[in-house]
């Protein structure tokens, strides 16, 4: 209990603190995810009404496999990712094994199955009727393509929530490829995991209080946008 | 803009839909088409706004034969249940100039006169869901008016809606026709409606065109014994 | 307005990602034409240990390296296995660790191009102050008998299970004490010194630890050192530079720098300086060639 209350104090103090290092690690954690997500979106929106909507052959294994990934073991991608990145790796080449590029993709790779799977199941029913609507007021394919996400933005919405709470959560996998290096790849997760390691509780339940209340601050505000 | 049908097939599932050896609608007209459930005038409307592709056959579109994409813009479709983007009246009514990129004055302009012609005005900041099917409607065929289309096609769009309405979307319809010289493509099972509208009327079964002409021969003296049967108020398919 | 407030919101957040995070390359220095001016390096990725890491090592001396050459130096703290590892893969430009057979068959593999000693610190065994199996009275300065009593009494034991340097000296004492570990009593926690530390002070077990990790959590845990001075535990650091050879992209001039530094007398001597403001002792004992 005292352990909790402490934290709370801890966690007012690393906010006020003006520690370049923590504004470093909330400030990274933000906006990781927040790339993360703004890059899933534009990669799974269009492909999550397509498939939403479209018939074509082996559209449902397609949605199986999507529906699956969206459960993917956060770590396996981390992996996967790490396998890749490394310099004995096909992409090694590109150097950017332990650095945020290398998080951000780890954190794409799973969020967009969680973006398109939702944006897919909304779309399937309606879709189509929205997309004929606009078409026979003259809608151009961007515009249509507009119109959809306008009108089913409550669902993408929740596919966003979704995402950025996963990404914002995320620790194995950007523990992994990120190398938790400190003042470059640490964000609030893996520092917490660090300083309980560490022993350090309190600095630890005090990041974690940062990292909460942040998350729950971010969630209202999206929430109100998507009832707008 | 005169529309041309010319040897129109259209199959769902091995069920012939459409086999239309020869249709013209003439420009500037409001035309009528009935017909019982199921006889493909829905279908038609689709293939005419460029919804669904026919299976064989073409339709051509004004006297220059354009190609679908540049006529696609004077063409609109209203359906039987019009579905309404999650905004407000007036946002509705100015979609289709939206994406036609029209300047804000303008706009204003179009949508208010439409709102006016088919008496919501008052609606006009209200969201749609709070709205009733018949005040719906209005608002869908508001949408359409407002782009001045040059063919204007309508699947049973008063179908079930209270009467204040048909008489208001009815008078609507005539009136722009009258104005703008557009053609009007009205689908429609109600006879008594077809009587109070058609300048020309058709008669589709299974397909195919039973029977067409002006409107007074149509309905006086129609020449086979299925669309007598159809006008009398039998069952005939 | 929604409009314009999330586009504000999307761009402070974009602003955090541009300033927080800091360049990977920091801005080169102007050459100045009298004195001779250190040279830039690129940045160097170390992997270590991470009981190396939890010391406040690093944190102490790399400053002075990053000052010196205007760059940074990336420290990755894992496991010995992993930091070898990565070494072999080439994601590493130098490597500090403290498992001197490895680092020597390393060398010899050719993953590596040499290997100097840098500096030194020695093991302790630690355990609950209720002490089951009798090491304060009975053990001595005999880390190999002290493993034997606590395997004969079977009193719980937390090993690091995770082939790092620490875990390898953990099973030479084991074999010098003729003693396969094995059983319900000894637990294989897989984490890092700091973790397992926590894990023997939560369990009231006995572990093997490295001093300079124990000292720096002594504070947080409700452990004790029973037994210490064993020239068996002596701790034995090695930096490596990775063999540029096998790898394109291998940072070898930083490496190179980096080792010449860690070895300098002035660095040798920081080191030894490490820890005694805090606790009174040095942590390290600096050992270079």
């Amino acid at each position: 209990m005292e352990s909790i209350f402490k934290g709370f104090q801890g966690a007012l103090g690393l906010i006020l603190s003006g520690d370049r290092e923590v504004y470093s690690i909330i400030g990274l954690s933000l906006s990781v995810s927040f790339v993360s997500v703004v890059i899933s979106m534009i990669i799974s929106l269009p492909m999550g009404i397509a498939i939403g909507m479209k018939e074509f052959p082996l559209r449902k294994a397609v949605v199986m496999v999507i529906n699956t990934l969206m459960g993917l073991p956060p770590v396996i991608a981390g992996l996967f990712v790490y396998l890749l990145l490394s310099r004995s790796g096909p992409l090694g080449y590109l150097g950017i094994l332990h650095s945020p590029k290398a998080m951000i993709i780890a954190q794409v790779l799973l969020i967009i199955p969680i973006i398109t799977g939702i944006t897919m199941a909304a779309i399937k029913d309606r879709g189509s009727l929205v997309k004929n609507t606009a078409y026979t007021l003259g809608a151009g394919k961007f515009q249509m393509l507009w119109t959809l996400i306008r009108e089913f933005r409550t669902s993408i919405g929740s596919s966003l929530i979704a995402g950025y709470g996963r990404a914002i959560s995320e620790v194995g996998a950007v523990m992994l490829v990120g190398g938790n290096i400190k003042g470059y790849t640490r964000v609030m997760t893996t520092a917490i995991v660090l300083e309980t390691n560490m022993g350090n509780f309190d600095q630890a339940i005090a990041i974690g209080i940062v990292l909460l209340t942040l998350f729950f601050v971010i969630n209202i505000f999206l929430q109100k946008y998507q009832g707008a | 803009m005169r529309i041309q049908v010319l040897g129109l097939k259209k199959e769902y599932d091995g069920v012939k839909v459409l086999d239309i050896d020869k249709l013209s609608f003439a420009e500037g007209a409001l035309h009528v088409v009935m017909g019982p459930n199921g006889s493909g005038k829905s279908t038609l409307l689709e293939i005419i706004a460029g919804l669904t592709r026919p299976d064989g056959g073409s339709v051509l579109y004004g006297d220059h034969q354009n190609d679908f994409e540049t006529v696609r813009r004077s063409i609109t479709l209203v359906m039987q249940r019009s579905y309404l983007f999650h905004t407000s009246v007036y946002n509705n009514i100015a979609m289709g100039l939206k994406y036609r990129g029209l300047g804000r004055e303008e706009l204003k302009d179009r949508v208010l006169k439409c709102a006016e012609a088919l008496d919501i005005k008052r609606f006009l900041h209200r969201n749609v869901r709070t709205l009733s099917g018949g005040e719906k409607q209005r608002v869908a065929l508001a949408r359409a008016l407002a782009l001045k289309p040059d063919l204007l096609l309508l699947d049973e769009s008063t179908a079930n809606l209270d009467p204040e309405s048909i008489i208001i979307i009815e008078r609507v319809l005539r009136d722009y026709q009258k104005e703008s010289g557009a053609t009007i493509i009205f689908v429609t099972h109600n006879v008594f409606q077809a009587k109070r509208l058609a300048d020309r009327a058709y008669l589709l079964m299974r397909g195919r065109v039973i029977e067409e002409g002006e409107s007074k021969k149509f309905f006086e003296n129609p020449g086979s014994a299925l669309a007598k049967g159809f006008l009398g108020g039998e069952i005939v398919y | 307005m929604k409009k314009i407030i999330v586009l504000t919101v999307g761009l402070l957040l974009i602003l955090a990602l541009v300033s927080c995070g800091p360049a990977k390359t920091p801005e080169p220095k102007e050459p100045e034409d009298e004195a001779p001016q250190e040279e830039t390096l690129d940045p160097i990725t170390l992997a270590t240990t991470t009981s190396t890491e939890n010391s406040g090592l690093l944190d102490y001396i790399l400053p002075h390296f990053e000052e010196k050459y205007s760059t940074k130096v990336n420290v990755v703290a894992v496991g010995t296995g992993q930091a070898m590892e990565m070494g072999k893969n080439g994601d590493a430009d130098v490597l500090l660790v403290h498992a001197e057979a490895t680092e020597i068959q390393f060398v010899n593999d050719g993953y590596g191009v040499d290997r100097h000693r840098v500096m030194y610190n020695d093991f302790i065994i630690v355990g609950s102050e209720e002490d089951p199996a009798g090491l304060k009275d009975a053990a001595g300065a005999d880390a190999a008998k002290a493993f034997t009593m606590i395997s004969e009494k079977k009193a719980p034991f937390a090993s690091r299970g995770d082939d790092s340097g620490t875990h390898k000296k953990e099973l030479e004492l084991w074999k010098a004490a003729g003693v396969e570990p094995a059983g319900g009593w000894y637990k294989s926690v897989g984490q890092g010194m700091g973790a397992t530390l926590n894990f023997a002070s939560e369990q009231k077990a006995y572990t093997l630890t490295d001093r300079a990790t124990y000292l720096s959590m002594m504070d947080n845990l409700d452990l004790v050192i029973l037994v210490e001075g064993d020239e068996r535990l002596f701790n034995q650091y090695g930096v490596i530079k990775v063999n540029p050879e096998r790898h394109p992209g291998i940072n070898k001039k930083g490496a190179d720098k980096f080792v010449e530094w860690i070895i300098s007398d002035e660095i040798q001597n920081m080191i030894s300086e490490f820890g005694k403001d805090e606790y009174g002792q040095s942590l390290f004992v600096p050992n270079a060639d």
